[in-house]
C-alpha cells in the first residue's frame, strides 16, 4: 500500500487520495507550479465548481481561482480516477492550472 | 480564464516552435499506473496547461506563463487512446514496452552539436520515436503553432534510455 500525501473526502463522501509517489516522482516533477497549492488541490477536490467526465471515465474536478495573483485567471484542475467498487475511491492522476473549462461531459456544476 | 486572444499570444510567441524545439533538451516522463506521458522541451519555468480540440483525444499543452511559449506537452490516457489513435507511434513503443515494462520511465534526449552522436545507451532505428512529438502540434492545431511540419526523415541520431529503477 503506498504512502499518501493526502486523503480527502470529495462532495460526495468518497475518499480520494494523491500518492506520495506521484506526488514526488511526477506532478511535482513536471508541474512544478502546483507544488506550493497542496491545501487548495484537497479543498477543490472536496468542493469543485465544476467536473467532466472524459472519454476514458476519468473525471476533471476544477476550481476556477482557487489560487491568486498570477493564478487568477486559470483554473486549478486535478484529475481523479475513481475505483468502482462499494466506496468508490479514488485518486488523483495528475494536477495543473488549466487555462481553459476542463474538457469533456460536464457531469456537475456550482451554479452558487 | 483563458481570453480568446491568448491564442494569438501564444501562436504569436511560437513562430520558432519547430525549430526550437530541435535544439532543446527533450525530456519525455511516464507515469505508468495513471497512464500520463508527460514532454517537456528545454527547462520551463512555471507554466499552464491547455487542452487542445483534438477528438477523443486528452492533450494539453503546457504553455510558459510569462512568455507563452510552448514548453510541452501533457498526454492523458497515452497507452490506452493517444497509441491506439497513432498506430505508427504504436508499433514503435510496442518494440521498447519489452525493455521499458510496466513501470514509470523517463528518457532524455540531448542532440549533439557536432553532428556527431552524444551519450548513447539505446539506439532507436528507423523512423525516430521521438520527433513524432515536435510534428504533433502543428498537425493538429495549425492555429496555434503557424511553423510547418517537420521534414519527413528527419532522425534523432541516438537516445539516451534512463530506467528508474525506483519506480514501481
Amino acid at each position: 500500500m503506498p504512502d499518501w500525501l493526502f486523503e480527502v473526502s470529495d462532495k460526495d463522501g468518497n475518499i480520494v487520495r494523491l500518492a506520495l509517489s506521484r506526488w514526488e516522482m511526477h506532478i511535482r516533477v513536471k508541474h512544478r507550479e502546483v507544488t506550493p497549492y497542496v491545501e487548495e488541490l484537497k479543498q477543490l477536490i472536496a468542493a469543485p465548481t465544476i467536473i467532466t467526465r472524459d472519454s476514458e471515465g476519468c473525471f476533471h474536478l476544477s476550481v476556477l481561482g482557487a489560487v491568486g495573483g498570477k493564478w487568477t485567471n486559470l483554473y486549478l484542475e486535478a484529475v481523479v480516477r475513481y475505483e468502482e467498487g462499494e466506496d468508490d475511491e479514488g485518486e488523483v492522476l495528475t494536477a495543473y492550472f488549466n487555462g481553459r473549462i476542463p474538457k469533456g461531459e460536464v457531469i456537475w456544476f456550482n451554479r452558487t | 480564464m483563458v481570453q480568446q486572444n491568448i491564442i494569438e499570444e501564444i501562436r504569436d510567441a511560437n513562430h520558432d516552435w519547430v525549430d526550437r524545439v530541435q535544439h532543446e533538451v527533450h525530456d519525455f516522463q511516464y507515469d505508468y499506473d495513471a497512464d500520463v506521458l508527460y514532454v517537456a522541451y528545454g527547462d520551463p519555468g512555471e507554466a499552464f496547461s491547455m487542452p487542445l480540440d483534438v477528438e477523443g483525444e486528452d492533450v494539453y499543452l503546457r504553455v510558459e506563463l510569462d512568455t507563452h511559449r510552448i514548453v510541452g506537452m501533457d498526454f492523458l490516457h497515452f497507452r490506452k487512446v493517444f497509441l491506439k489513435n497513432h498506430e505508427d507511434l504504436g508499433m514503435i513503443y510496442d518494440s521498447l514496452s519489452g525493455i521499458l515494462g510496466k513501470l514509470d520511465w523517463r528518457l532524455q534526449l540531448r542532440l549533439p552539436s557536432d553532428g556527431g552522436y552524444g551519450e548513447v545507451a539505446l539506439m532507436v532505428p528507423g523512423h525516430a520515436l521521438l520527433d513524432y512529438f515536435p510534428a504533433y502540434l502543428p498537425r493538429v492545431a495549425p492555429e496555434l503553432v503557424t511553423a510547418p511540419l517537420l521534414p519527413d526523415g528527419l532522425l534523432y541520431p541516438g537516445v539516451l534510455l534512463h530506467r528508474d529503477i525506483t519506480a514501481g
